[in-house]
């Protein structure tokens, strides 16, 4: 639920998570991080720049060793005719720390500035620099190398600010070092500056991920008391996505009342997380009961929060609800789409009424709603285990003519259903499938195989099958 | 909701997924059909299937068995005919749980 503006998104988290393999073309990566400050969006791409990324396009740099990397530097100096530009001893520096260790990195920076007195780092040099000493796998190592980072920009003059925080506090939940996550901000928060929400609510995340609950309150109310960091709406919709997750739905009530004390209106983010938390635990009627209250309280319900009513009362077996709820939807301006019929031809396979799904399917294609995998995988799982495996079998040939991925329980109850008509060698071919076509691991999918084939054998034996 | 207790499921038990993907060292009737002296349990099913289908073994009225050629019926105990049913447990037969 972290509701990240994209803007933000494509240029710090993105860039930052996807870290390259060495063997990619250093490309794309660095020119995100030449537009400073990185909170806005990249602007157009100038004809400078374009020169400076038919350079990046070649792989450079090879090796992480430093002195190849000093000496490739030279003779680039050497060889410029123009001055170069900060933007291309960045995008430089850049993919020698995307293969090396932080301390290479902050040496060969020594050396640019040393051989080319022109080059001064800017502040985005030690931007992307603090990315790769955050990753290192050694976690009490990637603090030390990042203060080393933040030591040097304080000493060339740049003060870190939110944004170096957030890339540093990214970077190092992304390595699954939260712990020094925070231990960072804090340290940050006393000497340079607050986080921002941002930063502030992906670290409440990371934290909900790794930590217990009361630990992730006892961060919540340290920042509180010591930096006046206040949660927020997102803060709490945050919260409260986790205590549904791990289905403690008394305690998630309780977040949204103190989160009416504090002065919020609970939103349809917040509203859609609760009727979430009820769905998983197949409580059709607090969802309703969620959806009334949403009503009550002037909250206008969106797609989302139609398709989670919609899959809640599926799951728990009430279709007719389910599908008075789709009329509503639709009265409300809301086209259904391949989610809303999958979660109702899941219930309706649920019940028994396989064909009532399998006309769904038919209602989808008139109303041009393209079917997508899960709606097939899970029409194939209502199929096998309604005893029409022929429908089945059809249904799987079309699956496999698009290259559609099999899912691991629609692969595991086709396989017993080949299996219990006899058809082992038809089996034996899905196996295949679902291993070329990476639906499965190979792991996973002989494990099925054998253990059917292994209560196929008992069962013969005992004279229970074919 | 799924690929948690997929995961869960294969944490659960590592021992068994250990058991499928651990390198053997091979007797010599396997060694000569998959030529190399160490398979997992997985590689030498996958090995055996394929070569079954390499070499049209399946029988033509009958997909589910398959009629060994001598290679093959030099590892699967001797018969000239077995179920696709039975191959994981004739395989497994040549790996053998190992004493605590």
């Amino acid at each position: 639920m972290g509701r990240i503006p994209p803007s933000l998104r494509s240029a710090v988290s993105t860039s930052l998570i996807k870290r390259a393999p060495d063997s990619q073309p250093l490309s794309d990566q660095p020119r995100q991080f030449l537009h400073k400050p990185i909170k806005r969006k990249p602007a157009k791409v100038s004809a400078a720049e374009q020169e400076s990324g038919r350079l990046q396009q070649k792989p450079l740099l090879k090796s992480p060793d430093l002195n190849d990397a000093k000496k490739l530097f030279n003779s680039l100096v050497a060889a410029a005719r123009a001055p170069l530009e900060v933007r291309f001893n960045n995008a430089f520096l850049q993919s020698y720390a995307a293969i090396s260790t932080p301390d290479n990195s902050i040496s060969l920076l020594h050396h640019m500035s040393k051989t080319l007195p022109s080059f001064s780092p800017d502040r985005s040099t030690f931007h992307l620099l603090l990315p790769h000493c955050c990753a290192s796998p050694e976690s009490s190592r990637s603090l030390s190398a990042v203060r080393q980072t933040l030591n040097l920009m304080v000493n060339k003059g740049f003060d870190p600010n939110q944004v170096t925080v957030d890339i540093a506090v990214r970077s190092l939940c992304s390595a699954g070092h939260v712990d020094e996550a925070v231990e960072l901000v804090k340290e940050m928060a006393l000497k340079h500056c607050k986080p921002d929400t941002y930063t502030y609510n992906f670290l409440v995340k990371s934290l909900c991920k790794t930590r217990v609950l009361s630990s992730v309150y006892g961060f919540i109310d340290e920042f509180k008391t010591s930096f006046d960091v206040e949660p927020d709406l997102i803060t709490y919709t945050i919260l409260i996505d986790n205590v549904c997750n791990s289905r403690n739905l008394r305690e998630a009530t309780r977040l949204v009342s103190v989160l009416k004390e504090c002065g919020n209106k609970p939103d349809c983010y917040v509203y859609n997380t609760i009727m979430k938390g009820y769905c998983m635990l197949s409580k059709g009627s607090e969802a309703i009961g969620i959806y009334k209250q949403m009503k009550e309280d002037g909250v206008e319900p969106d797609m989302v929060t139609y398709n989670t009513l919609i899959f809640g009362l599926s799951k728990s077996g009430r279709v007719s609800d389910a599908r008075k709820y789709l009329k509503v939807m639709v009265d409300n301006g809301y086209l259904p789409d391949a989610v809303t019929y999958t979660s109702l031809m899941n219930g309706l396979c649920r019940e028994g009424n396989v064909m009532g799904a399998v006309e769904l399917l038919e209602e989808m294609k008139v109303k041009n709603c393209e079917p997508n995998s899960c709606t097939y995988n899970t029409l194939l799982h209502g199929l096998c285990k309604g005893r029409m495996l022929e429908k089945g079998i059809e249904l799987y040939g079309l699956m496999k003519q698009v290259g559609m991925q099999i899912e691991t329980a629609s692969y595991a109850t086709f396989v017993r259903a080949l299996c219990r008509e006899g058809r082992v060698a038809e089996a034996y071919e899905v196996f295949d499938y679902a291993v070329e076509s990476r639906s499965l691991t190979d792991v996973a999918a002989y494990t099925t195989l054998e253990s059917t084939l292994k209560w196929l054998v008992k069962a013969r034996q005992q004279g229970l099958a074919v | 909701m799924l690929p948690q207790r997929v995961k869960k499921a294969v944490a659960d038990n590592p021992k068994k997924i250990a058991n499928l993907i651990d390198l053997v060292n091979l007797p010599s009737t396997l060694r000569d059909f998959v030529g190399q002296s160490q398979i997992s349990r997985l590689g030498c099913f996958t090995r055996v299937w394929s070569y079954i289908k390499a070499n049209n073994l399946q029988d033509s009225n009958n997909k589910n068995v398959v009629n060994c050629d001598e290679k093959l019926k030099r590892i699967l105990l001797g018969r000239s005919q077995v179920e696709l049913a039975e191959l994981p447990a004739l395989i497994k037969l040549h790996f053998p749980k190992e004493p605590k």
